[in-house]
């Protein structure tokens, strides 16, 4: 390659140019050079969503359609993010995930419990579905080859299941034992407990399955009503990552999602939820664990503040992750055994919560405690370094690089955040994280906590 | 001159799709795989040791943990934490485990880091420094994660299933050893073991990712190159495969509601031929939702919320287990269920669309693994090391093609027809009392309805 680029650069004779062949075999080679470029330049890019790759458009009914091109393996991977989950639920509990549920019992074209799973099931492809506080999102992989049946069988999950009252029945024992298996986990329990005890008004207070004794009483009017109000096509949006071109999306998303009507959605409850004031409050959860498991419950920032999001991103990062995380040395110099720890962060679009968790023996709980506010107390008043600030940076990129290899994977990420606001705010996200100022993560920093709460053994020895 | 720009392009279009991977064999008998991908940013390196639970001496059945977290301490210019940090540096993770059959060290970096990561895994792999400081912390640390019990009841149940079936076998625990066996081990030994096990002819690394440079893979493979075969040494002792003389019953009982049973049949080991019918089996026991145990003991008879199989990729001795999430009350009748589907299998005829169902599931699994450059490495490397050949990836979907109904009845009736094991564990956050309500008898053979 150097000696064909010198021979070129090198020649004195222009008319040598503008000899047709010659003409030819240098626009190959700059196509060839500016091929080269853009693939080194995506290797020293650690934004797996560079802004160019992502395309977002929208059908006449108002369904929003995201399409990320990648021809380099013969797979697709779609979501459909329902852009309402559990906080939309008026006054039952659970609906959401339940309706999630009978959405794969039967529908318009695959009559029959579990038939439009199944259908991709027989293509080769898998499927799943996940609800939370913001969103509902149906999620499947299948080989570019049978893009028709994937699309298709995900329309119709979303738009004309059948829910039957019988299925509606027969769904509930699975969901009650769903709910069960998620009591096995003690930082579940946890989690559950800090929304849960946070919130005042506002219904993230609710876990997104439901209570069992709200999901024992939900009918298929319930789901029916939940399922009429917000999964209609501009609430809807469309994710597709892989082998696909942008025109294959839209005229299949077109066909399948195309003719449902778009319909008024209604405005969303208002709850003025109370500031929180200065006392923390305290609960104990008992159960009969070696250990006491513990978690501090701080204020987070919505999603739609993508400053502040990259900000406690970042910050999450300086406190948990890497050789260098600050929690981890700052307990062990404190001589404080922790079995084990992490931060909970789940971005949202209301005002929602960062959750710091730790396993210790209860005898240190107390202790823990005290030193992880007055580290927080620290990092919100003292510089951080430039260069454990420029490592945490560095590290939350790659991080978000390899979060984000597969098309499953990217096509998750899309849909996560398209399901609190805007899917195509993923682009910016490291762009942002490299602006970050210490200062800025300084401020996200919180001091004081809303909640502490533990569970297992009593916390001892505490003030 | 335009066939030549014409050919130039095409071979750049070409290489966005996934290029073969190739295989070379050093003069030291390292097994160097490289394999370009275009779908990821990221570069995986997967390096495996050809060094099984069955190689352990056993009076020091564990001595391969210790070994491997003793490498990690650090090398003879690198400690530990600079292993860390240069790692870190390059945005990645040294991870290693041990599996029964084999050690493994894993990093996945950015492309651009490739170098580095290559560099700190040839100083840990090649110049591990092995200090007494060091020993004796990972024999402590081995000690502790063999004595360590799982926390959900799913892997505790698959704890006490493997306890029971491999009992005396070398791959009880996972091959993480034995805790009093891992207390009599000295740095000396662990040094020697060094010698013995991790040698360049018994290692195989796969590089998998985007756009690896031709000159940082020439170099890395001089610098591996470098590394000295080791001497020859006396080849493993054959181990009787485990036998069950009779089912058994492991029941622990707690105040909680659910409780994971778990019923487990010794099999043959991956390498056998019959393996992949195992795995078609799986596929149609739980392979999505469309699978029997998902039909008919979640969904028609609303015994369980999780209903699953686990069959490890071991090379001697497998195992298949099918288990499930259920209230204490439906034990007996999910216990039922499942082996009315395992005898389903031995008498029934399959039909054709279950069949092709639970093949197109298995088919698709395979083609979204590779999404994943680690995933993808790792393949490459088992494949290798289990003597399948890095081109097994291309002509497994053949294999799969090719079975059929009769060759499942022939594989059901083969490992389903003796005696099995069932464990019930309760889905608890308390600890579990120390003793078992008793080990019991249970039916001998599967009832075949």
């Amino acid at each position: 390659m150097k000696r064909f680029t010198a021979t070129i650069f090198c020649c004195s004779n222009y008319q040598l140019f503008l000899l047709p062949a010659v003409r030819r075999f240098c626009w190959g080679l700059l196509l060839v050079l500016l091929a080269c470029c853009r693939i080194v330049v995506a290797e020293d890019l650690p934004n797996p969503f560079p802004v160019k790759d992502i395309s977002m458009s929208s059908l006449p009914n108002g369904l929003r359609l995201i399409v990320r091109e990648n021809h380099a393996l013969p797979v697709v991977a779609m979501e459909v993010v329902v852009r309402s989950g559990s906080a939309a639920e008026s006054d039952v509990h659970g609906v959401a995930h339940y309706l999630e549920h009978l959405c794969f019992q039967g529908t318009k074209h695959y009559p029959g419990a579990l038939a439009p799973q199944q259908a991709l099931e027989m293509a080769g492809g898998m499927s799943n579905a996940v609800t939370s506080r913001d969103c509902t999102r149906y999620q499947a992989q299948i080989a570019s080859d049978k893009l028709d049946v994937l699309v298709q069988v995900l329309a119709d999950v979303v738009l004309t299941p059948t829910l039957a009252a019988e299925d509606c029945r027969n769904e509930q024992a699975t969901i009650l034992a769903e709910i069960a298996h998620e009591h096995e986990n003690p930082t579940a329990i946890l989690i559950d407990a800090a929304y849960a005890n946070t919130y005042h008004l506002f219904p993230y207070k609710y876990p997104p399955k439901g209570r069992e004794d709200d999901v024992a009483r939900i009918t298929a009017v319930d789901i029916r009503a939940f399922h009429d109000r917000w999964y209609v096509p501009n609430n809807i949006s469309v994710i597709l990552v892989g082998d696909i071109t942008r025109k294959q999306a839209t005229d299949l998303v077109r066909a399948a999602f195309g003719g449902a009507p778009t319909t008024k959605l209604p405005s969303p409850p208002l709850f003025t939820e109370p500031q929180s004031g200065s006392d923390m409050r305290e609960i104990h959860l008992p159960q009969n664990m070696p250990d006491t498991c513990q978690v501090l419950a701080f204020p987070a920032p919505v999603a739609g503040d993508s400053q502040s999001l990259a900000a406690i991103l970042l910050l999450k990062t300086l406190l948990a992750d890497g050789p260098d995380a600050l929690l981890p040395a700052c307990w062990s110099g404190d001589g404080l055994k922790v079995t084990r720890y992490g931060i909970e962060f789940v971005a949202s679009r209301d005002p929602g919560r960062m959750l710091i968790w730790a396993e210790t023996p209860p005898e240190m709980a107390g202790r823990l405690r005290e030193v992880t506010l007055a580290l927080l107390a620290h990092l919100g008043k003292t510089p951080l370094s430039t260069s454990s600030f420029e490592a945490a940076k560095h590290r939350l990129a790659v991080q978000f690089l390899r979060e984000n290899e597969s098309f499953t994977q990217q096509a998750g990420t899309l849909a996560f955040y398209e399901g609190i606001g805007d899917g195509t705010l993923v682009s910016q996200l490291m762009p942002i994280v490299h602006n970050l100022t210490a200062e800025q993560v300084r401020k996200v920093a919180p001091a004081t906590p809303l909640a502490w709460i533990t569970l297992g053994r009593e916390p001892k020895g505490q003030d | 001159m335009r066939y030549i720009l014409l050919l130039i392009l095409l071979v750049i279009a070409l290489g966005v799709r996934a290029a073969e991977p190739a295989c070379k064999i050093l003069p030291n008998g390292l097994r160097l795989i490289v394999h370009p991908i275009g779908a990821t940013q990221l570069v995986s390196i997967e390096l495996l040791v050809d060094c099984s639970a069955l190689d352990e001496p056993y009076q020091y059945q564990g001595i391969r943990q210790v070994l491997l977290r003793s490498m990690m301490q650090g090398s003879t210019t690198l400690d530990g934490n600079a292993i860390r940090h240069a790692l870190d540096d390059a945005g990645g993770i040294l991870e290693g485990r041990v599996r029964q059959d084999v050690i493994e060290f894993s990093i996945t970096i950015p492309g651009k880091s490739l170098k580095p990561a290559l560099d700190v895994l040839n100083e840990v792999v090649c110049h591990p420094q092995l200090a007494d400081v060091g020993v004796k912390d990972a024999i402590e640390q081995a000690r502790l994660a063999a004595s360590q019990m799982p926390t959900d009841s799913v892997n505790t149940a698959t704890w006490y299933s493997e306890a029971l079936l491999y009992n005396a076998h070398p791959y009880f625990a996972g091959g993480l050893g034995v805790p009093e066996a891992i207390g009599h081990i000295s740095p000396d030994l662990v040094r020697l073991a060094y010698q013995y096990f991790i040698r360049p002819e018994k290692t195989v690394i796969a590089i998998v990712g985007r756009n690896l440079s031709p000159d940082v893979l020439g170099n890395y493979e001089k610098a591996i190159g470098r590394w000295e075969r080791g001497q020859p040494h006396n080849p493993r002792i054959p181990i009787d495969p485990p036998s069950l003389k009779s089912s058994q019953l492991l029941m622990r009982e707690a105040s909680v509601q659910n409780s994971c049973i778990m019923m487990t049949f010794p099999v043959c080991g991956c390498t056998n031929a019959d393996f992949l019918g195992l795995r078609v089996i799986e596929s149609i026991l739980s392979g999505g939702t469309g699978s029997r145990l998902f039909r008919n003991v979640r969904e028609q008879q609303h015994l369980a919320y999780e209903v699953s199989t686990r069959l490890p990729n071991l090379v001697n001795d497998s195992y298949f287990s099918l288990y499930a999430l259920t209230n204490n009350r439906s034990i007996d009748a999910t216990k039922a269920a499942l082996i009315a589907e395992l005898s389903r299998l031995q008498t029934d005829t399959l039909a054709t669309n279950e069949l092709s169902r639970a093949k197109a599931y298995l088919k698709g699994r395979l083609l979204l693994d590779h999404q994943s450059s680690a995933q993808t490495a790792y393949n490459l490397a088992w494949d290798e090391v289990i003597g399948l050949g890095v081109g097994y990836d291309n002509i497994v979907t053949s294999k799969i093609d090719a079975l059929t109904a009769e060759d499942i009845r022939r594989v059901a009736n083969s490992y389903f027809t003796h005696y099995y094991l069932v464990v019930v564990v309760p889905q608890t956050l308390e600890s579990l009392p120390e003793k078992t309500t008793g080990l019991c008898p249970c039916p001998s053979r599967v009832q075949h309805s």
